[in-house]
């Protein structure tokens, strides 16, 4: 009687914060593509994902209709640009047009 | 004419949580659709029906059968985004929430609202930094799937976690009633002063 109790009461119950888990998966594939293109450096990609996680999160996806696939993609973009923004925040960008240009000017800019 | 309470909504809103199909609640509207004064849903169902079944909880819960009249002071067929403008037209949209409030999600790509529910219980407080307060919710939702998302064809209670810097809104309708009291009070003053002046 209990069980039967409890699992009415989860079917009768939305959980935005579920939303976040049913989500992701649906992105993940083309945001670890995105990290690799930013770094070869496999913990830099784990860090970019997770940020990109977070931002799912706080942007809750309930917001939007994911049968529209303009929502699918306004969502994507601001997962993608939360990414940039915190790889460019942390000098990465730069880190590897530095490493680009030669390993020499890359020691110089992380001794900075 | 019954006065405008919260708790009229939290309860009738309650009674349609597990109606599990549209057509179901579609039903259950045209019913009352019918009746007198009542708002004819069928007419021109919304794509989602969260709104109706605000509409449809708070028109019945405020309907005094002597009169034939409902004191409920939303308008019939108005979109979440509409409810937002009239909320913000009458200075009755908060950032904090109360039980009984109409909750107003934000959608950040049609930079409107895009759903709505009622508020059964505010279950917390906090701050996600200095800047970011942070209210959690029980609420009860139409059209609504179990991960609380949108079109998901049932009412259901719904767990959330919202903060006003993402947009959301809160419609404190009990207070429409104030409004219309004090709009009253003020053209009385208003004719009153310009006769003076006259």
């Amino acid at each position: 009687m209990a069980a039967n109790s409890a699992r009415g009461a989860f079917a009768l119950t939305g959980d935005s914060s579920l939303a976040v888990a049913a989500t992701w998966p649906r992105y993940v594939r083309t945001l670890t593509q995105v990290a690799r293109r930013m770094t070869r450096d496999a913990d830099e990609q784990a860090d970019l994902l997770q940020e990109a996680l977070v931002e799912l999160w706080k942007t809750d996806p309930t917001r939007f209709d994911l049968r529209d696939p303009r929502e699918v993609r306004y969502l994507k973009r601001i997962l993608v640009s939360r990414m940039w923004r915190v790889w460019g925040a942390e000098g990465g960008r730069f880190t590897r047009k530095a490493e680009e240009l030669g390993g020499e000017l890359a020691a110089h800019h992380r001794r900075r | 004419m019954i006065r405008l309470t919260p708790r009229l909504l939290i309860s009738t809103a309650t009674a349609f949580v597990g109606l599990g199909a549209q057509p179901t609640v579609q039903t259950a509207l045209g019913m009352k659709a019918g009746q007198s004064a009542g708002p004819a849903y069928n007419a021109e169902l919304p794509r989602s029906w969260d709104v109706p079944l605000i509409q449809h909880c708070g028109y019945w819960a405020h309907y005094d059968h002597r009169s034939e009249q409902s004191a409920w002071p939303l308008p019939a067929r108005a979109s979440a985004m509409e409810l937002g403008r009239l909320a913000a037209e009458r200075g009755v949209l908060r950032e904090d929430a109360e039980a009984g409030d109409i909750f107003l999600q934000y959608g950040p790509r049609r930079k409107e609202f895009v759903h709505a529910g009622i508020v059964i219980a505010v279950t917390g407080k906090g701050r996600l930094s200095a800047t970011e307060p942070y209210v959690d919710l029980k609420t009860v939702e139409g059209d609504t799937d179990e991960l609380g998302q949108p079109f998901g064809g049932a009412a259901r209670y719904v767990n959330r976690r919202v903060w006003p810097g993402a947009g959301d809104r809160f419609l404190r309708w009990a207070e429409l009633e104030d409004y219309e009291r004090n709009a009253a009070r003020a053209s009385f003053i208003y004719k009153k002063s310009a006769g003076r002046r006259g």
